[in-house]
């Protein structure tokens, strides 16, 4: 008897442990009401100690004007696609996150974030970058506000271009004779890596595409084959190499390290550069122009999970935090470029070495293939390398080849 | 389990009840009760972190999902599409190759290695206590930090090129090359874990009998005689478990690639293996029933294969 009794008290603990795991997150919101001050988390990746502060800050200026809200940062440290994935499985995601636009069209079709047009003043929208907005854009619907984006442009060494006598290139002849100047004692005149996120500006130059207006394959052409084609020739001719080659770990380094003269790298550079490469005297400028011009746009945008039970007060976090007052938090510092059109003159008045950045994004198209992102640009990246590693010589056919395993 | 009823039985024996097949049949639900409730920590974590996802793994694989779909009843069922889509696949396929020519690059070499320390710190020579801990040290490094340790041996500027440089040899990215990156991640992957062999080697080498090799001595048989007709022999339990604990390993390797490959089986999926493939589409493509059924052709793979070694070295070893 008295085991059985024992028996029963250690089933009835198991379970009500059990169900109070369950009853905890049904209770919060059950006893929410309108007047009280509701949480929202908000997911993000870890990132530096000034992008940190900069987030810091614009969340106290958020709760100042807003007591009734409390944001709650969660910050994932480890893989953030693989952890929210599973968050997302599991419902426990939070309110608002971080979402790269290259993943973005697979988290609209699958209708894990919300369309934020109800809760948006339409006049209002028009002041972001349309090339940026519509990385978060499907049938209409705007399922994301950028908060800041970045796009490629050609960082270059002055004291090397000063000492070689060369001008900044400004078309892709001018690039290939300034490499071929550059190159010498050991520097190549430009690093670039077997990355597709590097050759598709070039692709994009030559009047190629890599996906036509329906989201159909488009990269296996001639025009395509062009950009690749010249990127690669760089190597061949002796004038590039890749980080790797060089003894550095990604193409900034190269500059930093005086190994290369030039690099195609975004804003991310300038931080870098200030404590990697301090004593390097280095410039900025738009990308060479082919056919014509040609760039891709990397942004991250805030979005609001469909699982939230706060739907309000999530979008006024998002607008808050991409609205006015906080992009000029984000123009001042100077890690990114504002989202907004009206923000992009604070940011160029207070750096105006780094207005081709901001030039650049009328040209820009985001970094982003449709729901197959990640299998196009493994493909592509995979056309770049056979290219390099002397496996294919023929860039329209590596692209074709490419383009068949797509299939 | 049995001799503890007996003491049960022998104390209602002491009461003055009789053993009679009643109580004897209470004494056994008991200690039945008993049982479960001592194990039932582990059963229920047993259930809900393996058994369960076990199960949901495998139901998953037959079904078209990611974890952006939500709920998983609601995923739309494929059959075994899946399964055939891998066999279809040539990433697969590539993936499946390099794993096995990881493992069959591995997994001997790394065992002879390990027997062969085993060998060597098991004799009475001096400072064996260091050897033993120096040899295991690696096993018991994050394999990430023996990756990234490795790249800086490597790379363009790395200590083996700064060495080839005084013959004059021109600097070489070794793990940027389509054909040296794969055997790269092998010697990590055997420098690494060969500790680990190497102990349970020793633990082996330790059970043998002084006694055979005394005999043995006697009879007049050479160091080399011992070791084939003794050691070996005996060490056949322990060759066997470490082929199968090794063999399990090799073909779920995972982090080295990882790191060496930036996370996407480069250059050109020389690197890539069918974990870091399974990853790659699980989370990064958003197809985890894909995954599933990758990890389940793994799992069957690994079975048979462990099967097979069953086969040869079983009989006697009875695991």
């Amino acid at each position: 008897m008295k085991k059985l009794s024992l028996l029963l008290v250690v089933l009835l603990l198991t379970t009500s442990l059990l169900v109070g795991c369950g009853g905890g997150a049904s209770e919060d919101t059950s006893s929410e009401s309108k007047e009280e001050t509701v949480t929202i988390k908000l997911g993000m990746w870890s990132s530096s100690p000034a992008e940190t502060e900069l987030i810091d800050n614009q969340i106290a200026e958020f709760e100042k004007t807003h007591p009734n809200i409390n944001i709650e940062k969660e910050v994932y440290t480890d893989d953030y696609m693989q952890q929210l994935q599973a968050n997302i499985a599991a419902k426990t995601e939070p309110d608002v996150y971080y979402l790269d636009v290259y993943q973005a069209p697979a988290f609209i079709e699958k209708e894990v974030i919300l369309p934020l047009d109800e809760y948006l003043d339409q006049e209002d929208v028009k002041d972001f970058e349309e090339n940026l907005l519509n990385g978060f854009m499907k049938d209409g619907k705007i399922y994301g506000l950028p908060k800041d984006y970045n796009t490629l442009a050609l960082f270059y060494n002055k004291d090397m271009f000063e000492e070689a006598g060369v001008e900044v290139p400004t078309t892709w002849q001018e690039l290939e004779k300034a490499a071929k100047k550059l190159t010498k004692d050991g520097v190549k005149g430009i690093v670039l890596s077997n990355d597709a996120a590097r050759f598709i500006p070039f692709i994009y130059q030559a009047g190629g595409k890599v996906l036509d207006k329906n989201g159909n394959i488009a990269f296996d052409s001639e025009a395509a084959a062009k950009g690749l084609g010249f990127y690669y020739s760089l190597f061949e001719k002796g004038y590039a190499d890749t980080p790797q080659n060089l003894g550095v770990g990604w193409n900034g380094d190269a500059l930093a390290q005086e190994k290369a003269a030039m690099c195609i790298e975004g804003g991310w550079m300038i931080p870098f550069m200030k404590q990697a490469g301090p004593d390097v005297n280095y410039g900025i400028a738009k990308l060479p122009k082919g056919e014509k011009h040609g760039d891709l746009a990397f942004t991250v945008a805030y979005v609001m999970s469909k699982n939230t039970e706060h739907k309000e007060a999530a979008a006024e976090v998002i607008k808050f935090l991409t609205g006015k007052k906080a992009q000029k938090m984000v123009a001042e510092s100077g890690l990114a470029i504002p989202s907004r059109k009206s923000m992009a003159k604070v940011f160029t008045e207070k750096y105006p070495e780094r207005k081709p950045l901001v030039d650049m994004v009328q040209y820009s198209k985001v970094y982003q293939f449709g729901v197959k992102s990640q299998k196009i640009i493994d493909e592509l990246n995979n056309a770049g390398q056979r290219l390099q590693k002397g496996v294919e010589n023929d860039p329209l056919k590596s692209l074709k080849i490419a383009a068949d395993n797509l299939k | 389990m049995p001799s503890l009823s007996k003491t049960e039985i022998q104390k209602n024996d002491m009461k003055g009840k009789g053993p009679t097949q009643n109580t004897f049949k209470k004494a056994k639900i008991r200690e039945a009760i008993d049982g479960w409730l001592f194990s039932l920590p582990f059963v229920i974590s047993a259930l809900v972190f393996f058994i369960g996802p076990l199960i949901v793994a495998f139901l998953l694989s037959f079904k078209q999902y990611s974890f952006l779909d939500g709920s998983i009843l609601d995923a739309e069922w494929v059959g075994f599409s899946n399964y055939i889509r891998a066999f279809k696949d040539p990433v697969f396929r590539k993936a499946l190759l390099n794993t096995t020519i990881y493992a069959i690059g591995v997994v001997p070499t790394q065992l002879v290695i390990a027997l062969a320390l085993a060998l060597v710190v098991n004799s009475k020579i001096k400072g064996k206590t260091f050897f033993r801990t120096a040899y295991y040290i690696p096993t018991i490094t994050s394999t990430v930090a023996v990756a990234i340790m490795f790249m800086f041996l490597f790379k363009s500027d790395g200590v083996l090129n700064k060495f080839l440089g005084l013959f004059g040899v021109n600097p070489y990215t070794w793990y940027d090359n389509i054909y040296l990156a794969l055997p790269l991640i092998m010697l990590m992957a055997i420098w690494s874990s060969i500790g680990l062999y190497m102990i349970i080697f020793l633990a082996g080498l330790q059970d043998i009998p002084d006694s055979l090799y005394e005999a043995a001595s006697i009879d007049g048989a050479s160091k080399w005689q011992q070791l084939i007709y003794i050691t070996i022999p005996m060490l056949k339990p322990t060759i066997f478990f470490n082929l199968v604990v090794s063999l399990i390993g090799a073909y779920q390797i995972f982090d080295q690639a990882y790191v060496i490959s930036d996370g996407n089986g480069g250059p050109l999926n020389s690197t890539m293996t069918v974990v870091l493939y399974l990853y790659k589409m699980g989370f990064d493509e958003f197809d985890m029933g894909y995954a599933c059924a990758i990890g389940f052709i793994l799992f069957v793979i690994i079975f048979i294969l462990t099967l097979i070694q069953k086969k040869f070295f079983g009989e006697e070893t009875k695991m």
